[in-house]
C-alpha cells in the first residue's frame, strides 16, 4: 500500500518537476523575445544618435573657405550649405511641416470630434452604427498611400479642378487649387488621422458616467446644452491626447505627401507676415520627405548617412515631443479632473 | 417662451449637424471606393462610337490631318519601289522588285560621300509577289515578306549590304500592316488578322507568329494599325470590327450602318468607312483609351519582341510606339512575399514579448516596459528606411551568413531548451518561471548571437565554399543588394508594434480567474496560460497577426527605399522586389491622367486598398466578437 | 458658451484662409537629373530677385509634360527631347506644340564597382545585361559576371565572376531611363530585374557598395567610389570614350520646356530667370554640375521667346 502511495507520489512529483521545468523554459523564451524588442529599439535609437549626433557634432572645416566662417553642422543643417546637396536646408521643411499639420489639425479637429459625439450620444446601436464603426476602425489600417492616391484623384483633380473653375477661372489654364498644394496634403492628412481623433474621443466621452448627462438632462438642459456644458469640457483630455496623437501620426508621413503637394525644394515659407498670412495653394517642403530626398537623390559621399540620421533625428526629436505633450496633458488633466469628481 | 423655442431650435440644428457630418464621414470610406472604382471601370467598357458629320468638301482626309492614322504604308509593294531609311547607319535602301530578282541600291545620306551600291537578290522559287519589306529598329535586318507566306531576314552590314540569314514561311496573306514601334507586323489573310513579329534569340533574329484573331465571314479589307493599336476590319458581310492588338475578341462596333466596303483610320480615333454604293461617312471612337483585359492583368502573357508568354510590369511608354505591360501580379506577389518575411520574422519576437509582458509582468512593470515596444509604432519608417537603405544594406548582404547565423542562434537554442526540458537539471530551472524582466539575460543573450554569428561564419567557410554571394548564383539563385529579405527584416521591425500591442492586449484582457484557479489546483503558470488563458485569447492573438500583415503590405516608404522596385516573380529571398504601394508614389506623378496607366494604377491602389480591408475587417470581427463575449463573462 | 465659440472659429478657420494672394512664382517640374542643377539657378536668381517664390520639383522628365500642359508650372524640365506622344498630347489640350530651349547637354556614364575587371563595354553587351528582348543585338547572359566578364576583356576577375550581376535602373519617370532604353535597348525592355531606384545618388552608393553591380548614372553623379567604363561605339575609334569626350555616344539634351502660343511671349520673370540660366553665371553653374553647355546660338532662342 504505501508502496503504491510512493509511486504515486513519485510520478507526481516527476510530473510536477517535468511541467516546472518547461515553465522555465518557456517563460525564459517569452523573456527572451521581450529583451529582443526592447534591444531593437535601443538599437534603432542608438544608430540614429550615434550616427546624427556624430555628424552635428563635427564642425565643417573642408569645404568651406578661408574667408567664410565655419559654420557648425547644425547651422548647415538648418539654413544649407555646399555639402548639403539639397540647396535650401531643413529649416523650411520644418516650417512646412508645422504649418501643415496646423492646418490638419484645424480641419479633422471638428469632424473628429463631432463624429465622436454622433457614435457615443446620438447613435443607437442599429447595424448603420455598427457599419460607421467598422468603417472607422477600417480607415485607421487603410494604407497611408491610399489616402495619397483618393486625395490626388479626388481633392487635386475633382474639387481642386471645380474651385479653379469657380473662382479662380481667370487665371486658367494656370490652376489656383487644381493642383497639388498645401491645403490638399493638409486635408489628406486630416482624413488619414480622422479615426485617431474619434477613437481616442469616443473612449473619453465613453469613460464618462452615464448619470452626469441624466443629471444634466434632468435639470432642464438640452442635449446641446449637455454636451456643450458637460460632456465636453470633462472629455477635453482625451479629445487633446486623440488630436496631439493624430499629429504625431502626421509629422511622419511621408508616402501620401509624394502624391499631393510636398516638393524638394521650396525656400519661400507657406506662411507670411501679411494677409492673407498662409499659402494654402502653395507646395511646400516636409521633414519626412527631406530625409527621403536625401536619401536618394543627393549626391555625396559616405557622409550622407550622417546627415539622414541628423534631420531623421530632427524629425524623431519633433514626434516624440508631441508625444510626451500628449502623455503629459493626458496626466495633468486627468489629475484636474480627477480634483472636480469627473471620472 | 422664445428663448425655450430658440434653445430646442439650436439642439435640433446641432443634432442634425453632428447626424450629418457623420454621414458625410462615413460616406467618405464610400466615396474612396467608389471614387477609385469610378477611375478603374472606364478601362474595361468596350469602345463606343458615335457618327461625325462633316460639311461638304470639308471632310477630313481631303485637308492635312495632323496624327495621320494611315494611308501611306511605306514598306508595301505596289508597284513601285519601295524605299527605306537607315538613320543610323546614314543610308538608304531602295528595293525594286523584278521577276526573280530584288535589285537593291544602297544610297548614302548626306552628304553623298560613299558611291552607290548595288546588289541584286535572287528570289525564291515559287515565293510568289513580295508583299512588304521593313528593317527593325537597331537597322540590323531586312525583312522580306512574300504574299505566299514566305518570308527572308537579310542581315544589314555597316555599308548597307545584305546578307542573307533566315528564311521561313508564315501565313500565306494579301497585304501588310505594320505595327507602331517597329517591331511587329499584322498580316491581313482571308479569313483572319495575324500579328507576327521579331524576335531575337541569342542574338539571332527570327520571325514568329505572335497572335492571331480569326474574323468568322472573312476580312474584305482591314485598316491600317492606329497608335493605339487598333485594327478596324470590314467584314465580307458589310460589317465593321475592331480589334486591339492585345485583347482576344474582335469588338463589333455599334451603330455603323452594314454593307462597308472599306474602311480606314484618319486619325487616332476618327475613321472613315466607304460603303458598297460609293457613299463615305465618318466615326469617332469616344476616347483612346485603350481595353483592358483581365487576362493582361493577371494571366501570363506574350509581347512583341518576347520569346515566351509571362508576367511583366512595364506600363510607362517612353517611346512612341511601345506596347505597354501591365501585369499586376511581380507587384502583388512582391507585396506579399515580403510581408509574409516580415510576419515571419516579427511574430516570435511579438508574440513572446506580448505573452511574457501581458501574462507574466506585474500591472504595475506592464505600464513600465510596454510603451518601450510601442514607441517604435511612432518612428516615422521613412527614417528607419532611410537608415536601412544607407548603414544595413550593404552589411546585410556583405555578412550573410554572419547575420543570418546570429539570428538563427537564438530560436534554434529555444527549440533545443525545450526538446531538452525534461532533462535539465533541477538546478537550472529551480529559480522557477520567469516574472520580471531580467536585464541580467541580457550579456547571455549577446554572447549567444556573436557565437550563432561566428557558427554562420565557420558554416559559410566549410559549405558554401568561402562565399555565400557566389556559391547562391552557381545554384541559380540571384543575390542583390536590395532584396525581400531586407525589406522583411526591416518590415519586421516596423510591424513589430502592431502584433505586439494588440496581441498583448487580446492576453492581457482575458479574465484571470481562471488562470488564478488552475495555479490553485496545482498547475505551473505556463501550464495555466497554455491550457486556460491562451484557448481565450488566441481568436485576439490570430487577429493581432492579421493586422500585422494588413499594416506589412500598405507600408509604402520601406518597400519604395530598400526593396529595389524590380518587377521579378521569382521565389527568391534575395532578389529585388517591387510592390504595389511603392509603384503607386513612383508612377502616380508622371501617369498622363486618365490614362491606361493611370487607370491601371488605380486599379493597384483599389485592389490594395480591399486587401488591407478585407484582413483588417475580419481582424477586427474577430477581435470584436472576443471582447464581447470577455464583457458578458465579466 | 466658450466651447461653441470654439468650435464655431475652428471651422470657419480653414475658410478664412482660402483667400488667396497671388505674387509672383515661378514653378519648375521635371527631370531629378536637373534638380539640384534647378536648386542652384533658382537660389543664385533669388539673390538679385528675392520676392519670386521658386516651387522646384525633381521628379522625372516624364511629369513635365502633363504639368506644362495643364498649365501648373512655368518651365518644364527634361532630361530628354519630348516625344510625337507627349508633344501631341500638350498640342490636344493646349491648342499649340510646346517650345523646348536647349540649356545644356548631360552624359549618361556606365558606371560598374571599382573591383569589377570590366573596362570597355559595348552596346551590344549593355543590351544583353539590361534587355529583355535583346532588340540591340545583345545576347542574355547568365545570373553571373563569368558570361560578361568572359566576353569582354580584363584578365584578373577580382573575384567578380561569380558574384550576381546586380543592375541598376532610374526608376521609369525619369528621363534618363527612357533614353537609355531608346538608345542603349532598341526601344526594347529592361528585364525585370533591374532594379529600378528612384535617384542617381542611391544608384551611385548601391553600385559603390556591391561589386556586383553596373548601372548608368548622369555623368555629374559620378564620384570616386565607382569606376566609369568605356563605351565601344559601333564606328567609333577603338580606344572607346569616357563620358565628357566629343566623341561619347550616350549624350542627352538638357531642355526648359515653355508653354506659349507661337504670337505669345514670356513675362518678365521667367525671360529673366532663362537669361539667367543661359548666361555667364547660368553657365558655370551647369559646368560645375558636371554638365556640359551648350553653344552661344541659345541666346538667340531666347530672344525669340523673350522680345
Amino acid at each position: 500500500m504505501s508502496g503504491d502511495l510512493q509511486r504515486m507520489r513519485y510520478s507526481i512529483e516527476s510530473v510536477r518537476a517535468r511541467e516546472e521545468k518547461l515553465g522555465a523554459v518557456m517563460s525564459a523564451m517569452t523573456a527572451v523575445a521581450t529583451l529582443l524588442a526592447l534591444l531593437s529599439v535601443v538599437m534603432f535609437l542608438g544608430f540614429l544618435i550615434f550616427l546624427g549626433g556624430d555628424w552635428l557634432a563635427n564642425a565643417q572645416s573642408a569645404t568651406s573657405g578661408v574667408d567664410q566662417p565655419v559654420k557648425s553642422n547644425f547651422e548647415v543643417l538648418l539654413w544649407g550649405g555646399a555639402e548639403l546637396a539639397v540647396s535650401g536646408g531643413v529649416f523650411p521643411a520644418i516650417v512646412g511641416t508645422i504649418v501643415l499639420t496646423l492646418v490638419m489639425t484645424v480641419i479633422v479637429s471638428p469632424l473628429g470630434i463631432v463624429v465622436a459625439l454622433y457614435l457615443t450620444e446620438y447613435a443607437g446601436t442599429g447595424w448603420h452604427t455598427r457599419l460607421l464603426r467598422i468603417g472607422i476602425q477600417n480607415m485607421a489600417a487603410i494604407p497611408s498611400i491610399i489616402y495619397g492616391v483618393f486625395g490626388l484623384a479626388f481633392f487635386v483633380y475633382v474639387i481642386g479642378g471645380r474651385l479653379d473653375n469657380l473662382f479662380f477661372a481667370g487665371n486658367l489654364p494656370n490652376p489656383t487649387f487644381g493642383a497639388p498644394g498645401l491645403l490638399w496634403a493638409s486635408l489628406t492628412l486630416a482624413i488619414l488621422t480622422l479615426p485617431t481623433v474619434i477613437v481616442a474621443t469616443e473612449e473619453g466621452l465613453l469613460r464618462l458616467p452615464l448619470a452626469l448627462r441624466e443629471g444634466s438632462r434632468a435639470l432642464g438642459a438640452t442635449r446641446s446644452e449637455t454636451i456643450f456644458r458637460v460632456v465636453l469640457p470633462a472629455a477635453t483630455p482625451s479629445i487633446m491626447t486623440g488630436i496631439i496623437l493624430a499629429v504625431a501620426r502626421a509629422a511622419g508621413e511621408v508616402a501620401p505627401l509624394m502624391l499631393v503637394g510636398v516638393v524638394r525644394y521650396a525656400p519661400t515659407l507657406p506662411v507670411s507676415v501679411e494677409a492673407p498670412f498662409i499659402h494654402l495653394e502653395q507646395k511646400f517642403m516636409h521633414l519626412g520627405f527631406f530625409v527621403y530626398d536625401l536619401t536618394m537623390h543627393a549626391p555625396g559621399s559616405e557622409g550622407r548617412v550622417g546627415i539622414v540620421a541628423a534631420s531623421g533625428l530632427l524629425l524623431v526629436l519633433v514626434i516624440a515631443t508631441l508625444n510626451l505633450a500628449a502623455l503629459l496633458l493626458r496626466l495633468r488633466l486627468r489629475r484636474t479632473f480627477l480634483r472636480t469628481g469627473f471620472e | 417662451m422664445f428663448a425655450r423655442d430658440r434653445r430646442y431650435l439650436t439642439d435640433s440644428l446641432f443634432g442634425l449637424l453632428i447626424r450629418s457630418t457623420s454621414l458625410v464621414v462615413g460616406l467618405l470610406i464610400l466615396g474612396m471606393f467608389t471614387q477609385m472604382l469610378l477611375v478603374v471601370w472606364p478601362m474595361f467598357a468596350a469602345p463606343s462610337v458615335s457618327e461625325q458629320v462633316f460639311v461638304a468638301g470639308m471632310e477630313p482626309g481631303t485637308a492635312a490631318v495632323p496624327e495621320s492614322g494611315g494611308g501611306e504604308n511605306p514598306g508595301e509593294f505596289a508597284d513601285r519601289p519601295v524605299t527605306i531609311d537607315l538613320p543610323r547607319k546614314a543610308v538608304q535602301l531602295v528595293l525594286v522588285p523584278g521577276d526573280s530578282v530584288i535589285a537593291v541600291e544602297t544610297r548614302p545620306q548626306l552628304p553623298a560621300t560613299t558611291p552607290v551600291r548595288r546588289q541584286r537578290l535572287s528570289v525564291l522559287e515559287g515565293a510568289g509577289a513580295l508583299s512588304f519589306a521593313a528593317i527593325d529598329v537597331a537597322e540590323r535586318y531586312l525583312l522580306l515578306t512574300f504574299k505566299s507566306g514566305i518570308f527572308r531576314l537579310m542581315s544589314i552590314r555597316d555599308d548597307g549590304h545584305l546578307e542573307s540569314a533566315y528564311a521561313g514561311t508564315l501565313p500565306a496573306h494579301r497585304s501588310v500592316r505594320p505595327v507602331p514601334g517597329g517591331q511587329s507586323w499584322v498580316l491581313v489573310t482571308e479569313d483572319a488578322l495575324v500579328q507576327v513579329h521579331l524576335v531575337f534569340l541569342a542574338a539571332e533574329a527570327s520571325v514568329a507568329t505572335l497572335r492571331s484573331m480569326p474574323v468568322s465571314d472573312g476580312i474584305a479589307h482591314a485598316s491600317t494599325v492606329s497608335p493605339d493599336r487598333r485594327v478596324l476590319v470590314a467584314t465580307r458581310s458589310g460589317e465593321i470590327r475592331l480589334w486591339q492588338l492585345d485583347m482576344r475578341k474582335l469588338t463589333a462596333l455599334d451603330g455603323l450602318r452594314g454593307g462597308a466596303r472599306s474602311v480606314d483610320w484618319l486619325s487616332p480615333v476618327l475613321f472613315e468607312v466607304i460603303y458598297s454604293d460609293g457613299s463615305t461617312r465618318y466615326f469617332e471612337l469616344a476616347s483612346r483609351l485603350a481595353e483592358m483585359s483581365v487576362n493582361r492583368l493577371f494571366f501570363p502573357v506574350q509581347f512583341e519582341g518576347y520569346s515566351e508568354p509571362g508576367y511583366y510590369w512595364q506600363p510607362s511608354a517612353t517611346s512612341d510606339g511601345f506596347e505597354p505591360k501591365t501585369s499586376l501580379i511581380p507587384l502583388l506577389l512582391g507585396t506579399l512575399k515580403a510581408a509574409l518575411v516580415g510576419l515571419v520574422l516579427a511574430v516570435p519576437v511579438a508574440l513572446g514579448a506580448a505573452i511574457f509582458v501581458g501574462y507574466y509582468l506585474s500591472s504595475r512593470r506592464r505600464e513600465q516596459v510596454k510603451p518601450f515596444i510601442e514607441v517604435i509604432a511612432s518612428f516615422p519608417t521613412v527614417v528607419i528606411a532611410g537608415l536601412a537603405a544607407l548603414w544595413l544594406a550593404p552589411r546585410l548582404i556583405e555578412s550573410l551568413p554572419e547575420i543570418v547565423g546570429g539570428a538563427l542562434a537564438l530560436p534554434i537554442l529555444g527549440g533545443v531548451a525545450l526538446l531538452m526540458a525534461k532533462h535539465l537539471p533541477t538546478s537550472v530551472t529551480r529559480r522557477g518561471e520567469v516574472k520580471v524582466l531580467p536585464l541580467h539575460f541580457l550579456p547571455g543573450l549577446v554572447i549567444v548571437i556573436l557565437v550563432g554569428a561566428a557558427l554562420g561564419h565557420w558554416v559559410e567557410q566549410w559549405l558554401f565554399e568561402g562565399s555565400l554571394v557566389t556559391w547562391l548564383p552557381e545554384q541559380g539563385i540571384a543575390v542583390q543588394q536590395l532584396n525581400s529579405l531586407l525589406v522583411g527584416f526591416i518590415l519586421g521591425f516596423a510591424i513589430l508594434p502592431t502584433v505586439f500591442s494588440l496581441a498583448e492586449e487580446a492576453i492581457y484582457e482575458v479574465p484571470r480567474v481562471g488562470a488564478a484557479g488552475s495555479i490553485a489546483l496545482g498547475a505551473t503558470p505556463w501550464r495555466s496560460f497554455q491550457d486556460v488563458v491562451l484557448p481565450i485569447a488566441a481568436p485576439g492573438i490570430i487577429s493581432a497577426v492579421m493586422l500585422g500583415f494588413g499594416r506589412g503590405i500598405g507600408e509604402t516608404m520601406i518597400f519604395l527605399l530598400l526593396s529595389g522596385n524590380a518587377p521579378g516573380t521569382d521565389g527568391s529571398l534575395f532578389s529585388g522586389i517591387r510592390s504595389l504601394s511603392a509603384t503607386l508614389a513612383i508612377e502616380l506623378p508622371e501617369a498622363a491622367v486618365g490614362g491606361t496607366h493611370f487607370r491601371t494604377l488605380f486599379l493597384g491602389a483599389l485592389i490594395l486598398f480591399a486587401l488591407t480591408f478585407v484582413i483588417n475587417t475580419l481582424g477586427h470581427l474577430i477581435r470584436n466578437r472576443i471582447l464581447t463575449k470577455h464583457r458578458v463573462s465579466r | 458658451m466658450t466651447m461653441r465659440r470654439a468650435v464655431c472659429i475652428l471651422c470657419l478657420l480653414p475658410l478664412g484662409m482660402s483667400v488667396i494672394a497671388q505674387s509672383p512664382k515661378l514653378s519648375i517640374v521635371g527631370s531629378d537629373t536637373m534638380a539640384v542643377l534647378l536648386t542652384d539657378w533658382s537660389r543664385e536668381f533669388q539673390r538679385a530677385n528675392p520676392d519670386v517664390l521658386f516651387e522646384i520639383q525633381g521628379t522625372g522628365s516624364a511629369a513635365a509634360p502633363p504639368a506644362l500642359a495643364e498649365g501648373t508650372v512655368n518651365f518644364g524640365a527634361m532630361s530628354r527631347a519630348m516625344s510625337a506622344k507627349e508633344i501631341s498630347d500638350f498640342q490636344r489640350r493646349t491648342g499649340f506644340p510646346p517650345r523646348g530651349i536647349q540649356v545644356g547637354s548631360d552624359d549618361i556614364a556606365i558606371i560598374v564597382h571599382p573591383r569589377n575587371p570590366l573596362r570597355k563595354v559595348s552596346r551590344e553587351t549593355l543590351d544583353g545585361i539590361f534587355s529583355a528582348s535583346q532588340r540591340c543585338g545583345g545576347v542574355r547572359y547568365g545570373l553571373q559576371w563569368s558570361g560578361v566578364l568572359g566576353a569582354a576583356q580584363g584578365s584578373p576577375m577580382g573575384g567578380v565572376e561569380s558574384l550576381t550581376i546586380q543592375r541598376y535602373s532610374r526608376t521609369a519617370v525619369s528621363g534618363s531611363y527612357g533614353y537609355f532604353k531608346n538608345e542603349v535597348l532598341c526601344g526594347g525592355d529592361f528585364m525585370p530585374q533591374v532594379m529600378e531606384l528612384p535617384g542617381f545618388a542611391a544608384i551611385v552608393d548601391a553600385v559603390a557598395r556591391s561589386p556586383g553591380a553596373i548601372a548608368y548614372v548622369g555623368a555629374g553623379f559620378v564620384d570616386h567610389r565607382v569606376r566609369v567604363v568605356q563605351i565601344l561605339d559601333d564606328g567609333a575609334p577603338l580606344p572607346g570614350a569616357y563620358p565628357g569626350e566629343p566623341d561619347y555616344p550616350f549624350s542627352r539634351p538638357l531642355f526648359l520646356y515653355l508653354a506659349i502660343a507661337p504670337e505669345q511671349a514670356l513675362n518678365a520673370m521667367e525671360c529673366a530667370f532663362l537669361h539667367h540660366v543661359t548666361g555667364s553665371s547660368g553657365r558655370a553653374t551647369l559646368k560645375h554640375h558636371g554638365f556640359q553647355t551648350v553653344g552661344l546660338e541659345v541666346a538667340e532662342e531666347v530672344a525669340r521667346v523673350c522680345p
